[in-house]
């Protein structure tokens, strides 16, 4: 007879070994990946979406105006997006367009089974995906003689930490695989729980839970090793 | 590795319950290792919170300039149309972005003027609104639309319900909206036309021109067009579709495709889903023939003062086809709008030239209007005027409709002379240079073309002057001016020093500033002291050159 999670929690306390138990639970319960407490981009108000759901009818009728206003709205979380994903790269303006591109071949396909927002970072995971491999297959780093085009803030001594560490993050991220990377940041960077990465991604969501945790080990260590070759350096 | 990691990362971001959270703790108090491995996992999650504000710096405008194109190409491209036309689109969308990478790559190529025969004027997607009363566009601002104002495919308008309003297209068709109604511009472009009646009533004069479609859309018909008059009303129960010339084909609901042939009226009903054909009512009658009245009128007046002059695309309007193609210039706004109509469009004709009139082909009420809303004098006169027997075998300039009487009068205006009109330079011959994709080329090339005559110079003087004004907008926005500077230093170089060339040769000083080019931007600088030593921008000049 199996137990609940919780009982066989509270009896494996002070045991070594509870391996079995938390993966037993972590394959059955929503809880076992809850949602980060630090959300950086808010969740859309119902007005919002509601707005953004409008504005898809009047496109879906070929209405130009409405897909402009649609850019204007969501430009800067897309750029945003984008930038999380695959870092600071030559690029981005190629891939914010190829964004929108995409997203208006998709629009009529969308049925409003999900959020909007989520219909839209699943454009994103797949033109940042299709330009993280692109890079790999290139072999050669996409960072290398970048202008300073990244604002930290106006505060001159975080600014130079964010800097520091942005660049430390996406050296770390590169370690990753494309798909590890894409969920890794959006639970991570962009505060999205695993059920709405999964819709993004379009994977199930043990899937994401597992990709989530590789990527947390890959991410971890791959930081660690750069922080101690800086140190010894 | 410990094996621990997840619950480590979780344990860091308190997010475990408070049980495992217990658990946790007390194992960390036990594991060196794993306070080891926590220590990482704060360090990252410390990094991943500085790195989360970072914000990339995008040039927005640029970017927004690409993807306005692309929607338009693509909009333009999709919906309601067979394969063939489809795949044949989006091929001249890549053929347009080849051409403008290699205009980005080879700048200096554009300037160069073409032979006039090889530059087809550029398509213009705009559409203009002439004699609005208590017309709006939905989705923006509450104003009315004023007259002059340009519309591009994907607006919507509105009328009160006692308002009107008449909409000449980029295809040269012209449309009369009726009271109370609602119309969607869905694409207006000028070679295809879509348009969708909400509701209300609409009148279409269409063009002959060769184009992939012209369709109207109301309560589920749709009304192909060929070259047609005839009018679309839509009320919440029932569709009538009207007919005086040439015919329509209407798609039904039902699947069923029919025609509609002149002097017929089709009606369908919403509920019934039946179709019946009825006589046109005086009312349909009065409204086709206003609208053919309007279309003549101005098919007229804009054959005669642009296409004679410039020498492109009749229906175009004349500030567009002047300066290049509409995608490349920013929209006008209420105000541009309102200055352009109060603008002194007045021309003092001499008594003794009454050729340069504009003879107004329609009823003694109707008055033409040109795009910014400038009112052109004339007389009424009669459909066949006596006076011009000769001119009946003059051939064809450009017609941009089948209807058009246009081109006697433009030669009469093009040729004072009494010689055979046969004979006569065609506008397009006479021209040495058509107006190339360059704007301060086609600009300054209406001012050289039409210096003999008088609306013409006052055309080319307010155009030269919206130019100006569109190079002081580029530089202060601080967008790339580069496209200006050719058609500033023709303005500049002016034999008359007036304030226009004086304004020209101080923007292009302060474009090149834009641009991070000292040198040439004091090079234009020490010109202008030299031309203007006493003027308006001296201070600046001064200022800049550090006297």
């Amino acid at each position: 007879m199996v137990q609940p999670a919780a009982a066989k929690t509270r009896e494996s306390i002070g045991t070594e070994r509870r391996q079995p138990t938390v993966a037993w639970r972590s394959a059955l319960s929503a809880d076992a990946l809850p949602l980060p407490r630090l959300v950086p981009t808010p969740p859309p108000t119902g007005q919002a979406e509601a707005r953004l759901l409008r504005l898809v009818d009047r496109i879906k009728k070929d209405d130009v105006l409405a897909f402009e206003e649609l850019y204007r709205l969501t430009r800067d979380d897309v750029a945003r997006t984008l930038f999380h994903l695959v870092g600071h790269r030559p690029d981005l303006e190629d891939m914010i367009q190829d964004t929108y591109l995409r997203l208006l071949k998709a629009v009529p396909s969308f049925r409003g089974e999900s959020q909007f927002r989520t219909f839209l970072y699943r454009v994103c995971a797949n033109v940042a995906l299709m330009n993280l491999r692109w890079w790999r297959r290139r072999r050669e780093d996409p960072t290398a003689d970048l202008p300073d085009g990244i604002d930290f803030g106006e505060d001159p001594e975080r600014a130079a930490q964010a800097a520091q560490a942005s660049r430390l993050v996406h050296r770390a991220l590169e370690k990753l695989t494309a798909k590890k990377r894409i969920v890794f940041v959006y639970h991570e960077l962009c505060g999205m729980g695993p059920e709405e990465i999964a819709q993004a991604v379009g994977v199930s969501y043990n899937t994401v839970r597992s990709r989530l945790h590789h990527a947390r080990l890959e991410f971890t260590e791959a930081l660690r090793a750069l922080t101690r070759a800086e140190v010894e350096s | 590795m410990t094996g621990h990691d997840v619950q480590l990362w979780a344990y860091a971001a308190k997010e475990l319950e408070l049980g495992d959270h217990r658990y946790v703790e007390a194992h960390l108090e036990d594991c060196p290792e794993c306070t080891e491995q926590l220590a990482s996992v704060q360090v990252a999650k410390e990094a991943l919170e500085l790195a989360r504000d970072a914000r990339p710096r995008v040039a927005w405008a640029h970017v927004d300039e690409r993807i306005g194109a692309m929607v338009e190409k693509r909009l333009a491209a999709q919906a309601r149309r067979p394969m063939f036309f489809r795949l044949g689109v989006v091929g001249l969308g890549f053929a347009a972005a080849a051409a403008a990478v290699l205009t980005l790559a080879f700048p200096r190529q554009e300037l160069m003027p073409l032979p006039a025969t090889e530059q087809p004027a550029p398509p213009s997607s705009w559409a203009r609104v002439d004699r609005a009363q208590g017309l709006t566009r939905v989705g923006g601002t509450s104003s009315e639309i004023l007259d002059g104002t340009e519309l591009r495919g994907g607006d919507v308008l509105r009328t009160s319900s006692v308002g009107k309003a008449y909409v000449h297209l980029p295809d040269g068709s012209h449309l009369r909206v009726g009271g109370a109604s609602q119309l969607a511009l869905t694409r207006s472009e000028a070679d295809d036309v879509a348009l969708t009646l909400e509701r209300g009533s609409l009148a279409v004069r269409a063009s002959h021109q060769a184009r992939k479609a012209f369709v109207v859309h109301s309560g589920g018909l749709s009304v192909n067009v060929i070259g047609t008059v005839f009018s679309v009303s839509n009320d919440a129960e029932q569709v009538e579709v009207s007919v005086t010339e040439g015919r329509v084909r209407v798609e039904l609901p039902t699947g069923e495709s029919t025609f509609v042939e002149p002097g017929q009226r089709l009606r369908f009903d919403s509920k019934t889903q039946r179709s019946k054909r009825l006589k046109l009512s005086p009312a349909n009658e009065r409204e086709l023939a206003e609208i053919t009245a309007v279309a003549d009128a101005t098919t007229s007046v804009e054959q005669r003062t642009v296409v004679a002059a410039v020498g492109g695309t009749p229906s175009a309007p004349p500030m567009l086809t002047a300066q290049g193609t509409p995608r490349s210039l920013p929209r006008l706004t209420a105000v541009e709008a309102r200055a352009r109509q109060v603008s002194p469009p007045v021309v003092e004709q001499p008594k003794e030239q009454p050729k340069t009139e504009v003879i107004v082909e329609g009823p003694a009420e109707v008055w033409p209007t040109l795009g910014g809303g400038e009112i052109v004098r004339g007389v009424p006169a009669p459909r066949e005027p006596v006076s011009q027997p000769a001119q009946v075998e003059v051939p064809p300039v450009s017609q941009p409709t089948e209807w058009a009487e246009a081109p006697k009068p433009s030669v009469e205006e093009w040729a004072p002379l009494p010689v055979p009109v046969a004979q006569a330079p065609a506008p397009a011959a006479a021209a040495p240079v058509t107006p190339s994709g360059v704007e301060g080329r086609a600009t300054t090339s209406v001012a050289r073309l039409t210096d003999e005559s008088g609306p013409s110079k006052v055309m080319a003087y307010d155009l030269e002057m919206i130019f100006l004004q569109r190079a002081e907008d580029s530089i202060v926005k601080g967008s790339n001016c580069d496209r200006f500077l050719l058609g500033l230093e023709d303005i500049a170089l002016d034999a008359e020093r007036n304030a226009r060339s004086e304004q020209a040769r101080v923007l292009r000083a302060r474009c090149f500033d834009t641009q991070m080019r000292p040198r040439q931007a004091m090079n234009e600088y020490r010109k202008y002291l030299e031309a203007y030593p006493r003027g308006r921008f001296s201070a600046e000049a001064h200022q800049a050159l550090g006297e």
